[in-house]
């Protein structure tokens, strides 16, 4: 029993992980999650355009219905009561021997048969089946018929003949009044049916509409659960993999700086050991430490430009600059690495190209990482190109850095630009990096209103183009320095 | 049913003449104090069948303006056993029934002015008499207008004992009254002459004089009548100068004040 | 007092008797005659609109009012309406149908029902209106109205073959009578 409870329990435990290497819980991402949103909303809309027809339907009915049998049935009610009072004040006139009197309950009795008869006829003129028009005829022959003996009643009793009119009254009164009741009876059953069928589809519908709701307000509860869980899952594996990326950059970083200072250190250590008494071995170790620690502030330097890019409001100095010095720029800070690697430059540059608003500097130290990057993930093929030309489609002015390198998987393009991301491949393949250059050199084109693009295939070499809007068309996140740029123009 | 036939039935005043129909058993409705002799009540020792229990017809003669209308009626006639009801309310006592048809114009020319003639006809069957075939017939002539009325009446009775004489007692009356506001004086003279030997009614004998009174309206409702007679009886003096106060007729007396009431 | 003597007296109260009844219908009807016909002075008879009579001699209509004749042509109760007391109507009906004042009318009604000529009594009713209404009514109503208060609910009934509006036509209105009971 305790096993078997254990046992129960470690499954239930392990719904949620099952639930996460489900298909489910891979397939879900941010994108479905808000697929899933759009779901629900419109499954709410349509849900909601039902209900909404429903009460309509509902309204109209329940108007309709009001209008037909509930006036219908206070119409048949009055006319009742006037026909009961049409006969009540025919009998009223016997009495009395006051003829004021019995003229005053004629003129009563014929009041209310006037009444009786207008509202028979307004039964009549808003008859809508055949059914309710023979209904109306046989009620208005009816009573007529009574009002016939009506008329004969009241004159034998105006007249002094109480006990004929008594006679009469009984004989045929009765039993015509008793048509008419029934005929009314009849015409209050039809709209009691009416009634009752109108209510009935109030009620259908009611019922549908509480069905609709009740789905869409489940389907809406489980759908948004699931979006939430999604969206919830999304954000948590993008901060286990901005963790796993920054473990991964403190990993490189320390790898890089390690590499570095234990150079320094074997320097430091031969000079202290006297293994480097000579002047050229002085100057031997000396290199490697200067090298080396070059190489080491290039990496501080690479994280706190980094951290530049991050900054709210950073600080450039904006200008109208022209590619050419730009490439110049970039071209002269790599020249040593370029050359120590062995790289030949091949750069095509459009003349007359337009002026681009931005800082120099950090346009070029974008070119810069661009260039860094192609001698790094080189193969055997030791060649870089420089372009830059015009696109008078998009105005904008493109510089393009080409290699032939091993190339970018098709996956990994869409993370390249993720701060400390390191493909797989790259990981693989031991190339030494912080996973910062591409993401700066994005974003100090971003700065600038521009894009940086890539187009590459593996095992044949990676495009990176800079799209820089040209002087007049730039939209800038740049903080204000309005007047840097007035005063270069000046 | 219509005005040219009228039934009813039960206890009537006999259509005899005029007088006996026109006023009932109210005193206020008659000019005078009480009723002519000639028509007194039977239980008062009247000599006409005053009521008859029976069956009428009546209605109009389409005559134009002379006005004629006629009543028929047949019913129980009078009792002849003198201790008994005189008006037979359930049975006739013989197998006769009584019969009497009338016939009166009021003709438009002379407006108030209606005359007629009746006949009635019964059997009596006296005590230790033969049966008696009575006819009586009576002829009138009124005119009552407004504030005048003058009416005069003749009947002639006849009783017929079977197999022998014959017995007719002639009777009338006349009166003539005018109105003046509210004093209404009156004249009237009646007449009977009955034999000593008739077989139904013996006491009567001679009867005849003048009655004269006036009636006071006091209000609509209340009349004060003053009347004198003068009363000639065979063989007897005339009553004259005795008087009585009574609240209700008194006759043969002299005098008689009557309060009347209508209510 | 002799029979002779009685008999002359009863002469010469015949005499004087015949001398004093004063015919009041004889002089008003030649009034009426010679008068141009007034609608609010003429005395319109009305009777329902069902009823088949159209015109009546004077004397027929005195009959239907004095409860001489009871029956209309198509069967239905001659039912009598009279206004109240006092109105100007009443007395000119009384005065020229009647003959008679309303004292002796009462008394002529009250013994007719009594003895059971009248079987049943005029109705009295309030207004012109309401004999109007009463009439329209009843099959058998007939009464009596000014000519100018005469509407189409009602028929009025030629009278010796005259309309209230027609000269000649009797019965006029004497507004200048007064409401007495002589």
């Amino acid at each position: 029993m305790q096993k078997a409870s254990n046992l129960a329990r470690r499954r239930l435990a392990s719904v949620p992980t099952l639930i996460r290497n489900s298909w489910l819980g891979r397939s879900l991402s941010p994108h479905l999650s808000i697929v899933a949103l759009v779901l629900v909303l419109v499954a709410e809309v349509g849900v909601a355009v039902f209900v909404i027809r429903d009460l309509s339907r509902s309204y109209a009915t329940v108007e309709n219905m009001y209008n037909g049998s509930v006036q219908g049935l206070l119409r048949v009610g009055d006319m009742q009561y006037e026909a009961q009072e049409t006969r009540r004040s025919t009998l009223y006139a016997l009495t009395t021997n006051d003829g004021n009197l019995q003229v005053s309950y004629a003129d009563q009795s014929r009041d209310a048969d006037r009444r009786v008869t207008q509202g028979i006829a307004q039964y009549l003129a808003n008859a809508r089946t055949a059914q309710e028009t023979r209904a109306g005829q046989q009620l208005a022959k009816d009573w007529t018929d009574y009002l016939r003996v009506r008329d004969e009643v009241l004159g034998l009793i105006l007249e002094g003949s109480s006990r004929e009119a008594v006679h009469l009254d009984l004989n045929l009164g009765v039993s015509e009044f008793d048509h008419v009741r029934r005929d009314l009876d009849d015409v209050k059953k039809s709209y009691d049916a009416e009634a009752s069928q109108q209510l009935a589809t109030v009620a259908e519908l009611s019922r549908a509409s509480m069905g609709r709701l009740t789905a869409a307000l489940v389907s809406g509860l489980f759908l948004g659960t699931i979006a939430v869980w999604a969206i919830q899952r999304s954000r948590m594996r993008s901060a286990m993999q901005l963790a796993q990326l920054q473990m991964d950059f403190v990993a490189s970083v320390s790898h890089e700086l390690r590499t570095p200072l234990t150079a320094i250190m074997t320097a430091a250590e031969n000079v202290r050991d006297g293994f480097a008494l000579s002047r050229e071995g002085l100057f031997e170790q000396g290199s490697v430490i200067t090298d080396q620690a070059n190489q080491l502030m290039a990496i501080v330097d690479q994280v706190l430009l980094f951290a530049a890019t991050r900054q709210a409001k950073p600080t450039y100095f904006l200008r109208e600059i022209y590619v050419n010095d730009v490439i110049e720029e970039a071209l002269r800070s790599t020249q040593s690495l370029i050359e120590g690697a062995g790289f030949s430059v091949e750069t095509k540059i459009e003349a007359d190209l337009p002026p681009v608003i931005a800082d120099l500097s950090v346009l070029s130290q974008c070119l810069q990482n661009l260039i860094v990057n192609a001698v790094k993930y080189s193969t055997t093929n030791n060649w870089i190109s420089i372009s830059a030309r015009m696109d008078p489609d998009e105005n904008t002015v493109l510089m393009s850095v080409q290699d032939r390198g091993i190339g970018i998987d098709r996956a990994d393009l869409t993370h390249i630009f993720d701060p400390f991301y390191r493909s797989p491949q790259v990981v693989g393949a031991r190339i030494q990096g912080t996973g910062l250059g591409l993401s700066i050199a994005k974003r100090s084109a971003e700065v600038f209103g521009g894009q940086l693009t890539v187009s590459s295939q593996i095992g044949v070499g990676s495009v990176f183009t800079v799209h820089m809007p040209i002087a007049g068309a730039v939209r800038h996140e740049a903080s204000s320095t309005e007047k840097a740029i007035g005063g270069a123009r000046a | 049913m219509n005005d040219y036939l009228k039934l009813s039935g039960g206890r009537y005043h006999t259509a005899i003449g005029y007088y006996n129909t026109a006023y009932h058993h109210s005193t206020w409705f008659q000019t005078a104090t009480e009723r002519p002799y000639i028509f007194e009540y039977e239980d008062e020792g009247g000599i006409l069948p005053i009521h008859m229990v029976g069956v009428q017809a009546s209605g109009q003669i389409p005559s134009g303006k002379l006005g004629l209308h006629y009543i028929a009626e047949v019913g129980n006639g009078r009792t002849s056993n003198p201790v008994a009801e005189p008006v037979q309310n359930y049975v006739d006592e013989n197998g006769h029934k009584a019969f009497n048809a009338a016939i009166f114009a009021r003709p438009d020319a002379i407006p108030g002015l209606q005359f007629g003639f009746s006949v009635y006809k019964d059997s009596l069957s006296v005590p230790d008499s033969p049966r008696i075939n009575e006819t009586i017939t009576d002829a009138y002539a009124v005119l009552i207008r407004p504030r005048f009325e003058w009416l005069n009446e003749a009947l002639m009775i006849r009783h017929a004992p079977s197999g022998q004489h014959v017995y007719e007692t002639p009777a009338f009356y006349s009166q003539i009254s005018e109105r003046f506001g509210m004093y209404t004086p009156y004249l009237r003279y009646q007449y009977v002459n009955a034999s000593s030997h008739e077989p139904v009614f013996p006491q009567v004998g001679l009867r005849t004089g003048p009655s004269v009174g006036m009636r006071f309206d006091a209000t609509e409702s209340v009349a004060f009548k003053l009347q004198y007679d003068y009363t000639f009886l065979r063989r007897q003096g005339p009553i004259d100068g005795k008087s009585c106060i009574q609240l209700s007729m008194c006759a043969p007396s002299a005098a008689a004040v009557q309060v009347d009431f209508k209510f | 007092m002799s029979t002779r003597g009685c008999a002359i007296i009863l002469a010469i109260v015949v005499v004087v008797a015949l001398a004093f009844p004063r015919e009041h219908s004889a002089q008003a009807a030649s009034a009426a005659l010679d008068a141009r016909a007034n609608p609010s002075q003429s005395l319109a008879i009305v009777v329902n609109r069902s009823n088949p009579i159209n015109n009546l001699s004077f004397s027929e209509l005195r009959k239907i009012f004095m409860g001489d004749r009871n029956h209309w042509p198509n069967g239905h109760r001659i039912a009598i309406v009279m206004l109240e007391y006092g109105q100007p109507e009443r007395r000119a009906v009384l005065r020229l149908i009647y003959r008679m004042d309303e004292k002796t009318y009462q008394d002529v009604l009250l013994r007719g029902m009594f003895r059971g000529d009248v079987f049943v009594a005029p109705k009295t009713l309030a207004s012109p209106t309401i004999v109007r209404k009463f009439v329209f009514n009843a099959p058998g109503g007939i009464g009596y109205l000014r000519a100018s208060d005469v509407d189409e609910s009602v028929k009025v009934i030629r009278i010796d073959g005259l309309l209230p509006e027609d000269k000649g036509y009797r019965l006029q209105i004497d507004e200048s009578s007064k409401a007495t009971d002589d």
